[in-house]
This record gives structure tokens, C-alpha cells and sequence, in this order.
């Protein structure tokens, strides 16, 4: 079949282009071997340009299965002796085949093998990313591959065509071009509608998911007092977080823990891994605390993002948390982190129920490793009993001893003490950890038990998403006493000074950006089917009240007059509609069929009927006219034009030009006005 | 019993068919190869790449239905299509009503003699597409209505989508005309007939009246003028200017005898037209062709196309 009109080449486009995007998707999120991806990408731009060039390939043909044979041979050698790792081979081996494919010439069969190739490409790429711009990836890709597959399909009707002549398309390039794009249109919101609708089901069969974690760092095993700007001026979001049900607090002034250390030593502070243990679930709700009596309870959807680190933020006083994240571990010291096969987590969002305060309890103390205190740092803990005095109690010791690192220490990032004797008794200078670290220290001094907890604090509010924004860059070490029966979070570090070069604030465009990123993540990459049951709720809820909403217009409730005009309304609106319809339905004879008459046309002739010109009823448009212009003679010339017209149009061999139909319902309406007139008078 | 459950059968087919292509089976596939993986993985980017796949589905889906619809087509021979002859037929695709293109249609139809297929792929919106596709029809009679259907593979070729028509058409298959030698004997048949140009009595055009003579029968006699002469006046008639050769088909007749009379007037019937010579067509004692009908030939052939051996007309062709 000849394609003519510029579809042939939009779809011959769509084609390669769909072949571009499965390699390009490959290129940028995996990380497959950029040398066989080189190659694959010379292979399809030699292959477009031959293809484009016409250049016969006929004796290429006979080299596929050769160079077939060789590839396979490759991979195999590549997975005994190279790389040893079968994904690697399978993927050079598919990238070898597909290049194969790319260069030589192509039928049908060949351009369906190419297409399944890129979906492929297509798959890894989702299987191991969740970064945003996947997304316009994805829209490009449905495009390209609907445009592809219609592409396919005149070609194996050009091949039919060649035995069978019958003519051929003749769609224009921009009406090509415009359906391909209204294809991929209408193919995102379908895909929009099913990734919305099809239930979120997640058995994790012995296959496991393929995705790369990125690297957070932050987070190791001791706290040493070490370079942090890298830290400090990484952008880098960590987490955003929602709160369905707001704190009392400003959400920036909430400790986002992670860890907490508790063994001190001349290096710094060590993490103590004790007494880890899986804490306790039912289905997807892990409790990790106990709620404390009278004080409600705040919520918390916190989205994290990739990290290398297994630790589980939460905020502080956390009594359950929900979401699809495994196994999750909790040990005595209120430390929560992931059961992981590997180092790293994807992103992952879970919802959090916490206290922000546990009022004063009777408790037991906790353990002698609180107090404990390393002989090297007995000159620290000495301060701190000489800071703390004679004060009556231990909230009242914290407080002194709060007061004397708030006073004289300094905040900085640049020149910060190396130790915490330089900081407590030289320098007087130092970041967040110097100041948790040394509280600690004296805490202890004074008989106080003690640890370190290090997260995140602060953050950037959106008023776009209501949400917050936690970067790397918010950071933090805090410290933790046991008072009253419970831990109190106490914080020595003083905020950094308003004109630091670590204060950065983002910008409109970024929290637009955010806020897209953050969507991206909420809804696509943490779907749920959590949220899909809530959608349903929610959805089955609102009907119920609409429900109830209208079953209350006509009763005795009736309120506002309001709800009856908008139920009038409605009932209009569906009358409406189905008159429209019925309606149309009527008016879809063709041409020159017994159809509805034209709404032009319908309008005279009941003018004509009331100003009774029809004195019987089957009497003809053109009788109706001869009576109108024997009582009105200065429509005759209007008449006569019109009736010319009208009977081309109605019965005529062919249909009127959109012009001459444009006169005859201009022509209608000047005799129907004039019909009016003359009765008038 | 047969044809009501025919009918039946067609009454309650669903509108459209649906056959997967082996590029569908394969995307199928691979849509299940994917659904497997997400559901395992419970990665939501795969369920975007299942849902992806599932709405080009639908989109094919919903693409081939705005192509198959409102299309019609009809079929009308467009030369006399004879028994055992090819025949030439007018196969005509229209998309009146329709806002959007008619694309990749392949239309099959089931007429007298065998199966024809053809393809129309652009019919534009309001537009009208013909082709000229060549059947044999296998025996005589009037076809009534064809089963037809109209598949589409548009877009994506993952399915051919068909839609069943029944068209109605109302034409008849002629009889296979018998060779000269063979319809000699049809004429020699009539010859032995008693002369029908007898002066003044018989004729296709009134002339006038003249006076009753005693010969002269009953039916003949002119009431009008009669009365306005006050004595006896017949009908006076003017013979035709040719001499009309009647053909005379016996029936009720033996089935096999009588397809050979069908073939053999059929053969005279064409024979006398190529020659201008007029003739009068009788089915056993019915007169179904005149001499001088405007329409003759088709009338005559039409009878011949629907004679049954018992004498009564219809007759459907056989497919």
C-alpha cells in the first residue's frame, strides 16, 4: 500500500524515535556498561541513516545470525570469566542483539523484535529508578510507542499491499502527527486512570526488587567531631514530610530522630546495638512505643528518600508506624531501622504516631551505661558536676548546665574545636555535635543519665504542598537526659548566626519543583493500597452525604432553597442531555436522507406554520413560500434563491457547497424574519 | 428449523469480534509478564509500565470502534452478473456521519458463487470509496440479502476488530445463457404457435373501431363507440412494425428440463436483444415480458433469474 500525505514518515519517526527513547532511558537511569550502550547507539544512528538514505542491505541480512551467535558468545564468555554477574550479561547480550537488529534492513517482524527490545529497556529503567524525570520519559515513551505500533502496521500493509493493490492512505503529516499525539494523550490519562485503579498488590515472590539505592550520608557509627560543612551545605532532600494531623508545635521545631549513641570514649560517641530486636506488628502497623495517657497524638507521612543507611526516622516519642516497609527493628534505646537484604533503601514512606511530650512518670532508671564515664573524659564529667552544684533535682542540674554552654560557646562550622576538651576548655567553639557530645559529658558528670541523638531539625516549610522539606543540611545532634522517669530532648547547640553562609532558603521555582517531586513521590512511587482503600473510603463517604444531602431536599428538612435549585438544576441539565443526544442521534443521516431538517430550515417552516401560511399539513416548504410571497411580494426574490437551494440541498444529487449552505440558513433567516414582519403589518 | 436458528444466531451475535494478532499475543504477553513483576515487586513504576501497556489496549480498543463505525457498505453488480460466468460487482464503502477517517478496512462478503474480500484503506469522513471486485456466481435466482463483514486492524495491529452487516441487495443472478445451438429449438417451439399478427384483431397499439363483423369475438367490441354510433363497433388494433417472437417456458415442468428451458430463453433473450428483434416472454400461461416493455430485457431476465419449476416466481441464488 502506498502511504502517502506524510503519515508513512510521522510514523516511520515514531518508530525510531521509540527505539531512541528505550536506549536513552537506559543510558540514564541504569547502570549498564556505557561502552555496550555506545555501541548500540552508533548501531541506531548508522541504522537511520541508511535507512533514510535507502542504501540496500541485502548481503548484511545473511550476517545476523553469525553476529547473533557471536554476541551470545560474548555474553557467556562475559558471565564465566568477565563480570560474573548474570544481569550484566543478559543485558550486553540484548544491547548486541539489538544493535544487530538496528543496522540491518527491517520488515515487519523485525521492527516488532526492535519495539520488545526497547519495552525492555523501557522496564529496567523502572525497575531501577524513582527519580521524577523518569515521568516525561515514560509520556515520550507510550507516545513514541503508540505512534511505533501504528508504524508497524502500515508497513505490514504496504508488504500486504504489494500482493494486493487497493489504493492506499492519503493522511496528512499533521493530521498524522496530530493523532499520534492525541493517541499518547488519551493512552496518559487511560495509564493515569489504571495505575490509579489497579489494586496495589505486592506478594514479593522469590524475584526482589531491582532498585538502586542513592547514597544519604550522615549517619555512621560514631560521632568524631569531623568535617560537616560538605554536610551543611548539601541541598540534597533527605525527606518531606505531611501532617494530617498537625503538632502543637511548628513542624520545624520537631526533632526528626534517627540514631542515638550512648557509649562514650576518648574518639567520640559510639552507637551501643543493644537488645535489637523486630518490633511487634499486626499487618502493616508496627508499634513501637506506648501512648501516653491524655497527651494526643500528632501524625506524620514521612516520605524518605534513597539512603545508604538502614536507619528509620521518626519523630520523637514515635507509638506506631505504618506503611509497606518490611521488617522493621527496634532496640532499647529507641533507635528504629530496616531489616534490609542490602545496605541501601529505596524511597519509602510510612506514617508516624508520636507524642511530642511524656509528661513526668515514675520509671525505672535506665541502665548504668547511661552514666558511664570514660576515665579520658573525667575532666568533662568533673565540669559538669562542678557546673550542676547543688542543685535540687535533675531538671534543675540540666538546666544550669544548659545555661552555662549557652552562654560563651560559639556556633560555628569553619573552625570548629577537634575534641570536646578543646571545646569545653580552649576554643569554646564548635557545631552541633560538639554541643550534644559535651551536654552529654556533664549530664553524666552530674549524675544525670545521657546520650546523644543525632537527625534532623529544622527544615524548610512549603505552603505549596503543606508539607516539610528536610535536607541534608538539617543535619543534627541533640541530646538526650532521662528526667522525671522519662528522656527529655535537650538542646545546647545555639542557632547558627542570620548571616551564615549555611542558611540558604530555595527559591519559588525550586519549591515548585519540589512540590512536583514530592507529588511524584506520594502518588506514583508510594501508591499504595493503603491510599487506594482510603480513595474508596473517602469516595463511598462523600456519596453517602450526597446521598444524604438530596434525601433531605424534599422532606420536612428542606433548608435552603438552594439545594432544590440545584437539584432542579441538575434534573435540567440531565434533560438537556438527553435531548442533545437524542438529538443528535436523529440528525446523523447523511446527506440527502430523510434526516431531521436542518435547525435553519425547521425554524421557517414553523414560522410559515404560525403565520399561517400552511393551510394543510402536507403542504411543502416551497407552497408555504409561494403563499408568503403572495401576501408579502418583497420577499419573492429571496424566496426563489432560497428554494433553489433548499431543494439542492435537500434532495440534490450533491451536497451544497459550505458556502451556498451557509447562504441558504442566512436566507432562512431573513424570511423568517421577514415572514414576521409582514404578519406585523 | 435450520434458517430460524440462523436467524437466531445473527439476532443475538455480538456487535463486534475480536481476534487477537500474533504481535497482540505477544504484547499480551508481555503485559502479563510485566503484571507478574509489579505485583512481585510491588514497584509502582512496573504497575505504570502495566497500566501503560493496558491503556494502549484500550486505546486500540477505542480507536478500531471510531474507525468501524458508520461505515456501510453495499454491494451492486456493475455488469449483468450471469450464472457460471464472472460477473463485475460495485462494492461501495460509505463513512457518511463520520468525524473520523475509515482506516485499514478489509471488507469480506459472502455472495452467490464464493467468499470476496477487498480492502479499502482511507475512507475519508463523509466520504464514499469504491472498488470493482470480480465473483462468479454459481446459479440463478435473487439474492436477498449478503452477509458482509468490515475488519479493521487500526491502529496498533494487536487485534482485528470485525463487525457483521447484512446487506440488503435485491438484484438477481441471471441464468447462465445457453449457446445459439442450443436455444434454436426455443424459437422453433414458438413457430409451431398459432400466428398472433391476425389482421386488425391483434397488435400492441389501439388504431380505432369499425364496424362488428360476424367473426369478430365479443371481448373485442368498443362499448363507447358502440353506444355513441348506435350500432355494433369493435376495436381495431395496429400490429407491431417487427414481428414479435414469443418465448415460452413451460411450466409447471420437470426440475431438470426446466433449468435447460430457463437456459435456453435466457440465451434467446440475449440473442434477440443483441438483435433488436422483439419478443414476448411466457412462463407456462403467464406473460412476464412484453413485447413492447420499456424495461423488457431486465424483466424478462429477472423472471428467468426467479422461475421455479412449479411456476411460482422467487428463486434465491445460491452462494
Amino acid at each position: 500500500m502506498s502511504v502517502r500525505g506524510g503519515a508513512r514518515r510521522i510514523a516511520w519517526w515514531s518508530l525510531r524515535a521509540q527505539w531512541g527513547v528505550g536506549v536513552l532511558l537506559l543510558a540514564l537511569f541504569t547502570d549498564v556498561s556505557r561502552g555496550a550502550l555506545s555501541v548500540t547507539v552508533v548501531a541506531l544512528a548508522a541504522g537511520v541513516a541508511m535507512d533514510l538514505g535507502g542504501v540496500r542491505r541485502d548481503g548484511l541480512s545473511r550476517l545476523g545470525a553469525p553476529l547473533a551467535i557471536l554476541i551470545l558468545v560474548a555474553a557467556a564468555a562475559d558471565l564465566l570469566i568477565g563480570s560474573r554477574d548474570l544481569l550484566s550479561s543478559i543485558t550486553l547480550m540484548v544491547l548486541g542483539v539489538q544493535s544487530i537488529g538496528l543496522l540491518l534492513p527491517k520488515r515487519v517482524r523485525d521492527g516488532w523484535q526492535l519495539c520488545a527490545v526497547s519495552f525492555l529497556e523501557f522496564l529496567a529503567a523502572a525497575a531501577s529508578t524513582d527519580e521524577l524525570l523518569f515521568a516525561p520519559f515514560a509520556f515520550l515513551f507510550l507516545t513514541s510507542s503508540a505512534g511505533a505500533m501504528w508504524g508497524l502496521h502500515l508497513q505490514h500493509e504496504e508488504e500486504v499491499e504489494s500482493e494486493k493493490p487497493s489504493g492506499g492512505y492519503d493522511v496528512p503529516a499533521r493530521a498524522a502527527a496530530a493523532a499520534i499525539a492525541l493517541s499518547g494523550a488519551g493512552g496518559f490519562l487511560l495509564c493515569a486512570a489504571l495505575f490509579a485503579t489497579v489494586p496495589r498488590l505486592d506478594f514479593r515472590l522469590p524475584l526482589h526488587r531491582l532498585s538502586r539505592a542513592h547514597s544519604v550520608t550522615g549517619f555512621s557509627e560514631t560521632i568524631t567531631f569531623r568535617e560537616v560543612t560538605g554536610v551543611k551545605t548539601s541541598r540534597r532532600v533527605v525527606a518531606r514530610v505531611e501532617f494530617p494531623v498537625p503538632p502543637r508545635r511548628p513542624p520545624t521545631a520537631l526533632y526528626l530522630r534517627g540514631v542515638s549513641y550512648s557509649r562514650p570514649d576518648a574518639g567520640g560517641w559510639k552507637i551501643a546495638r543493644t537488645g535489637t530486636a523486630r518490633a511487634p506488628r499486626a499487618g502493616f502497623h508496627y508499634i513501637v512505643g506506648s501512648a501516653p495517657g491524655g497527651v494526643p497524638l500528632s501524625v506524620a507521612d514521612i516520605t524518605l528518600e534513597p539512603a545508604d543507611h538502614p536507619a528509620l526516622f521518626a519523630y520523637v516519642h514515635p507509638v506506631t508506624v505504618e506503611g509497606a516497609i518490611g521488617e522493621m527493628l527496634a532496640d532499647g534505646e529507641g533507635n528504629l531501622s530496616l531489616s534490609l537484604p542490602q545496605a541501601g533503601h529505596p524511597t519509602m514512606r510510612y506514617r508516624v504516631r508520636f507524642a511530642e511530650e511524656i509528661p513526668p512518670r515514675r520509671a525505672a532508671a535506665p541502665g548504668r551505661e547511661f552514666l558511664e564515664i570514660p576515665a579520658e573524659l573525667a575532666p568533662e564529667s568533673a565540669l559538669g558536676r562542678e557546673i550542676a552544684g547543688d542543685a535540687g533535682n535533675d531538671a534543675e542540674r540540666a538546666d544550669r548546665l544548659l545555661r552555662f554552654l549557652r552562654s560563651g560557646f560559639r556556633y560555628t562550622l569553619t573552625d570548629p574545636a577537634s575534641s570536646l576538651r578543646e571545646f569545653l576548655f580552649e576554643k569554646r567553639a564548635g557545631y552541633c555535635e560538639h554541643f550534644a557530645a559535651a551536654l552529654a559529658m556533664m549530664l553524666r558528670g552530674a549524675g544525670i543519665p545521657s546520650r546523644v541523638a543525632a537527625g534532623y531539625y529544622g527544615g524548610e516549610w512549603s505552603d505549596l504542598g503543606r508539607y516539610l522539606i528536610v535536607r541534608e543540611s538539617d543535619a543534627h545532634a541533640w541530646t538526650e537526659g532521662w528526667i522525671d522517669g522519662r528522656w527529655v530532648t535537650l538542646d545546647a547547640t545555639p542557632p547558627p548566626e542570620g548571616d551564615s553562609p549555611f542558611l540558604v532558603r530555595t527559591g519559588k521555582p525550586g519549591l515548585y519543583l519540589d512540590w512536583v517531586r514530592q507529588r511524584w513521590d506520594k502518588y506514583v512511587i508510594n501508591y499504595s493500597l493503603r491510599m487506594q482503600a482510603e480513595a474508596v473510603a473517602g469516595g463511598w463517604s462523600a456519596l453517602r452525604r450526597t446521598g444524604r444531602g438530596f434525601r433531605g431536599l424534599g422532606g420536612p428538612g428542606a433548608r435552603t432553597p438552594l439545594r432544590a435549585a440545584a437539584l432542579a438544576g441538575f434534573a435540567g441539565l440531565g434533560l438537556f442531555l438527553l435531548y442533545r443526544l437524542s438529538a443528535g442521534r436523529k440528525g446523523e443521516a447523511p446527506h440527502g436522507g430523510p434526516g431531521r431538517l436542518p435547525p435553519a430550515y425547521a425554524r421557517l417552516a414553523r414560522r410559515l406554520e404560525r403565520e399561517g401560511y400552511r393551510p394543510v399539513p402536507g403542504t411543502s416548504m416551497g407552497g408555504m413560500l409561494s403563499e408568503a410571497v403572495r401576501s408579502r411580494p418583497a420577499l419573492a426574490g429571496n424566496a426563489g434563491r432560497f428554494l433553489d437551494l433548499y431543494h439542492r440541498d435537500r434532495f440534490g444529487a450533491r451536497p451544497l457547497s459550505p458556502a451556498e449552505r451557509e447562504e441558504a440558513f442566512r436566507l432562512a433567516g431573513t424570511l423568517r424574519r421577514g415572514a414576521r414582519s409582514g404578519r406585523a403589518r | 428449523m435450520k434458517g430460524f436458528l440462523h436467524r437466531l444466531s445473527r439476532r443475538f451475535r455480538p456487535p463486534r469480534r475480536l481476534r487477537i494478532t500474533r504481535e497482540g499475543k505477544a504484547f499480551l504477553l508481555l503485559t502479563l509478564g510485566v503484571g507478574v513483576a509489579a505485583v512481585n515487586t510491588g514497584n509502582n513504576l512496573l504497575y505504570l509500565a502495566l497500566s501503560a501497556n493496558l491503556a494502549l489496549v484500550i486505546l486500540s480498543g477505542f480507536l478500531s470502534e471510531w474507525t468501524l463505525r458508520r461505515v456501510s457498505l453495499s454491494l451492486a453488480p456493475a455488469s449483468d452478473p450471469f450464472a457460471g460466468s464472472e460477473a463485475l460487482l460495485l462494492a461501495s464503502c460509505s463513512a457518511a456521519g463520520k468525524r473520523f477517517p475509515g482506516l485499514s478496512l478489509a471488507a469480506s462478503a459472502r455472495v452467490p458463487g464464493g467468499d470476496i474480500s477487498f480492502r479499502l484503506p482511507d475512507v475519508p469522513p463523509g466520504g464514499r470509496v469504491t472498488r470493482v471486485v470480480r465473483f462468479s456466481p454459481s446459479s440463478r435466482g435473487r439474492v436477498g440479502t449478503i452477509p458482509a463483514s468490515l475488519s479493521t486492524r487500526f491502529p496498533f495491529a494487536l487485534f482485528e476488530k470485525s463487525r457483521d452487516l447484512d446487506i440488503p441487495a435485491g438484484w438477481a443472478v441471471y441464468p447462465r445463457p445457453a449457446l445459439p445451438g442450443e436455444w434454436k429449438r426455443i424459437l422453433l417451439d414458438a413457430a409451431t404457435e398459432e400466428d398472433p399478427r391476425a389482421a386488425g384483431r391483434a397488435g400492441a397499439f389501439p388504431r380505432g373501431a369499425r364496424e362488428h363483423l360476424p367473426a369478430d369475438p365479443v371481448r373485442d367490441i368498443h362499448w363507447k363507440a358502440t353506444a355513441r354510433a348506435g350500432r355494433w363497433m369493435v376495436k381495431e388494433r395496429e400490429g407491431e412494425s417487427a414481428p414479435a417472437v414469443d418465448l415460452r417456458v413451460p411450466a409447471p415442468c420437470p426440475a431438470e428440463d426446466f433449468e435447460r428451458r430457463i437456459s435456453e430463453a435466457c440465451g434467446a433473450v440475449l440473442a434477440l436483444e443483441e438483435r433488436g428483434i422483439p419478443y414476448r416472454l411466457w412462463l407456462g400461461d403467464h406473460l412476464v415480458s412484453g413485447a413492447t416493455d420499456r424495461d423488457r430485457r431486465t424483466r424478462a431476465l429477472e423472471a428467468l433469474a426467479t422461475a421455479r419449476a412449479d411456476g411460482t416466481p422467487e428463486v434465491e441464488a445460491g452462494t
